[in-house]
């Protein structure tokens, strides 16, 4: 990280990342207080449903990771071109 | 067995979890949130019914026989399928907001619990309006004005986009079933805010509990109450029709 | 003469759904067409039950989405997953063919069942209740179809973003649908069924369309300028930042109304941090093109396409924009949301879906495009047609919303609105010239047959990969 990078990383969590994560967590608070009180609970559907969505995704992220495919983060994208190529020439050469 | 393999099927299980969620939720939501069904609906009976039968009736004996409860569950039910079926729903709301000065134009504020019908399931708020909103449409118009409105809408408003409806009506141009339900579904739609039958319910809220405007809660849920700028149009709602409805045991 | 390629793409399969795709978006241009004549009082179907202006303009959004995306998504996922995994899809020859003509079926049911009445009061959830198990075994056999390719690369090497995409699509929709098209419908009514509903409305466009359609654009843009994607972990970030925040967003199409302001508060929050993942998105594609811009000159597939990302570079910044409460006071309800409905649906995944349809059809045939100057004409009227509606719509919006604020009587929104719905019009038969252009150059390319492939669809000079 070179000293720009350095800003940017920290503009970036501190105005957006922090604020972002402190006024949802607030408002699944509030959230909570109301379900609680007001027993709106037809919310709960929507919003249980997708914290369990989004867990998956935690999980998916982490087992991704474990896994290796963010090690050569770019190697993929040049894979699949390189891939492409062949497909391409194949079917190039042996069309109809 | 790899660390990361079971990652992966913790995370297959959370989406598994997510979906299963789905259905159970709402059979264990709806045990907190009281449903009005059709039957509940039919104790307050709009007037505009009662007219409807004088005003048509040889068409209204036809098809529903008297007026009374029953056939007035029987006009409700259908109309509400024709307003549905008919697409009516994407070119009129049903939902009054606390801005842009609606509650002047169309009346009171909406309100969550006159939303937890059978009628509204499927929910008809809607998202589009090339017709006014028509959740206080009760009373606003006659029945006569809508027979003549469904059956040609532009001798009755001049320019109007909407299409006539000829199929609400028979070969001789009386109403049919449909024409009567819809004006019944129509008509029905914000019978219970109509003033009568505020002054009726808020009787009724004062004399069983009379501390109630301390305990109203549900204003923090509601846009209505923390936006609105006017107080005497969010006022009404804090004694009367919130109150005896969620309040009920 | 058969090569490998011809064991892992079914050519048939790709053929046969991008003419489905193409045929039902012809229909879906007839409908609007028609229900738009419906507001210049000219509407030619007056007083008959089944063409009833209402349900003819449910036909539109239905097929624009169930017809015509789903199809032309279908097509390309079945050209570029094989190739961006090196794998077969999983069954072809029946359960591909299965596929085809039960989804054909259900759109043709979900037709005629919302032409007869019966369609829900969901919006794009119109799909009668009887057609509605048929899309959703539908949609988990697609997830099985297309995510085996995905699961047999990843047990090999990391995955490519275009599959991150591909996976979420296929794995939220079967979901997103199931939650729709039922609870609202039977178990929850009234305020948190308008709160599923909106979740609904926006995951189908979100949860959907947007990861196909990004998933290919990931698969469609470097093939064709031969080039890797500028950076694959920013494509990484945008689908993360898809996946989380994308879900959480659904009440901001009943903004104002009596659902509980912290979930609207939220709507607008996670609409507006959405814009990152957005952004990221859109600054890869246009890095990407940087240094070889010349390629949108000669190569049409890759012209709808950059078009379509900078239709949806301006949907999503308008989308942050009006999905603020200030803003909602005036645009809500107006035609305001559908020029940007439009845009979004038409503009940016139509488009392309038109791209990618450009691209593989004279593959698919062996052939070239008959004409460059037919698809010159049909480029350039859907686009103006397009912008011209988009602007038009917002104007109308604008007007309709300050009108009603004004409390002004009701007609006069409507006396007012009128000339922008013949522009409206106007607009939809520009496009609907350049979809006439766009389709008969599509079948005579279909008809022509070339052996000098070698040239077909080569873009620029000095491509290779980097």
């Amino acid at each position: 990280m070179n000293k720009r990078d350095k800003i940017i990383f920290y503009v970036v969590v501190f105005f957006i990342l922090i604020p972002g994560a402190i006024s949802f967590l607030i408002k699944i608070g509030s959230y909570f207080m109301v379900e609680v009180e007001e027993g709106m609970s037809g919310f709960a559907l929507p919003f249980f449903n997708y914290l369990f969505v989004a867990l998956g995704f935690v999980a998916l992220f982490v087992w991704a990771y474990l896994e290796g495919h963010f090690r050569d983060i770019e190697r993929p994208a040049i894979e699949m071109l390189e891939r492409e190529q062949r497909y391409e020439e194949e079917f190039l050469k042996g069309g109809v | 067995m790899k660390f990361s393999r079971i990652v992966l099927i913790v995370g297959i299980l959370f989406f598994a979890f997510g979906t299963f969620w789905q259905a159970v939720a709402p059979w264990l939501s709806l045990k907190k949130i009281p449903v009005k069904s059709l039957e509940d609906i039919a104790k307050d009976v709009p007037r505009e019914f009662y007219m409807l039968a004088e005003d048509y009736p040889v068409e209204f004996n036809k098809y529903f026989g008297k007026a009374d409860e029953k056939s007035f569950m029987v006009a409700l039910k259908t109309g509400r399928d024709i307003y549905i079926a008919d697409i009516c729903w994407q070119c009129h709301s049903q939902c009054v907001r606390p801005v842009s000065r609606e509650e002047i134009r169309f009346g009171r504020i909406s309100y969550p619990s006159e939303y937890n019908n059978v009628m509204q399931l499927p929910q008809l708020l809607s998202t589009r309006r090339v017709g006014p909103d028509l959740i206080r449409e009760s009373g606003v118009h006659s029945n006569d004005w809508h027979a003549a409105h469904f059956k040609d809408t532009r001798s009755v408003v001049p320019g109007t986009v909407m299409p006539s409806y000829a199929w609400f009506f028979d070969k001789d141009g009386h109403l049919n079933k449909k024409g009567l339900s819809v004006i019944t579904y129509v008509q029905w739609l914000g019978s219970w805010t109509k003033p009568e039958k505020y002054v009726l319910q808020a009787v009724n809220t004062e004399a069983a509990k009379p501390e109630s405007s301390e305990s109203v809660k549900t204003e923090e849920v509601k846009p209505a109450v923390s936006e609105s700028a006017k107080p005497e149009a969010a006022k009404p709602e804090t004694g009367a029709a919130v109150k005896p409805e969620g309040g009920k045991p | 003469m058969k090569s490998e390629q011809d064991s892992i793409i079914n050519y048939d399969l790709v053929y046969a759904h991008i003419v489905a795709s193409i045929v039902l978006l012809a229909v879906v241009f007839l409908a609007g067409m028609l229900y738009s004549l419906q507001f210049l009082h000219l509407y030619p179907f007056p007083g008959i039950e089944f063409l009833s202006p209402g349900r003819v303009r449910t036909v539109h959004t239905n097929g624009a989405v169930y017809g015509f995306i789903v199809n032309g998504f279908t097509a390309a996922l079945y050209w570029a997953l094989p190739r961006l995994t090196g794998q077969r899809v999983m069954n072809e020859k029946y359960l591909g063919w299965f596929m085809f003509i039960a989804l054909q079926g259900a759109v043709a049911a979900t037709a005629i069942g919302i032409l007869a009445g019966d369609s829900q009061a969901i919006p794009w959830g119109e799909t009668p209740w009887y057609v509605d198990p048929f899309i959703v075994v539908w949609l988990l056999l697609a997830l099985v179809q297309f995510t085996t390719p995905i699961y047999k690369l990843a047990n090999k090497e990391p995955l490519y973003a275009a599959n991150w995409y591909m996976i979420a699509g296929l794995v939220w929709i079967p979901m997103v649908y199931i939650m729709g098209n039922y609870v609202p419908v039977f178990f929850v009514p009234g305020i948190a069924g308008a709160a599923i509903t909106g979740t609904w409305i926006h995951d189908a466009v979100g949860l959907y369309v947007t990861p196909i359609g990004w998933g290919l654009c990931y698969y469609f843009i470097p093939v064709i300028l031969k080039k890797p994607v500028w950076s694959h972990a920013l494509s990484l970030l945008g689908f993360w930042g898809l996946a989380f925040f994308y879900p959480l967003q659904g009440v901001h199409h009943y903004l104002w109304s009596p659902i509980p302001m912290y979930a609207q508060y939220a709507a607008v929050l996670s609409t507006i941090v959405l814009e990152l993942a957005v952004v990221s998105v859109i600054v890869n594609f246009m890095m990407t093109l940087k240094g070889r811009a010349e390629a949108l000159k000669e190569s049409i597939p890759l012209r709808w396409i950059y078009v379509g990302i900078i239709n949806y570079a301006i949907t999503c910044f308008q989308c942050a924009i009006q999905v603020l409460l200030t803003t909602q006071k005036v645009i809500h309800y107006t035609d305001w949301v559908v020029g940007h409905a439009h845009l979004i649906m038409y503009g940016t995944f139509g488009f392309w879906i038109m791209g990618f349809i450009s691209y593989l059809w004279p593959k698919v045939n062996h052939s070239e495009t008959y004409s460059k100057a037919l698809d010159e004409w049909a480029f350039w009227l859907l686009l103006l047609g397009m912008e011209l509606m988009w602007v038009d719509l917002l104007a109308g919006g604008l007007i309709q919303g300050f009108t009603w604020w004004s409390l002004s009587p009701w007609m006069d929104s409507i006396r007012y609105s009128f000339p922008f719905w013949i522009g409206r019009t106007a607009s939809g038969t520009l496009m609907s010239i350049g979809l006439c252009f766009y389709i008969y150059n599509f079948y005579k390319t279909g008809r022509k047959k070339t052996v000098s492939l070698i040239h077909a669809h080569e873009v620029g000079a000095g491509g290779g990969v980097r």
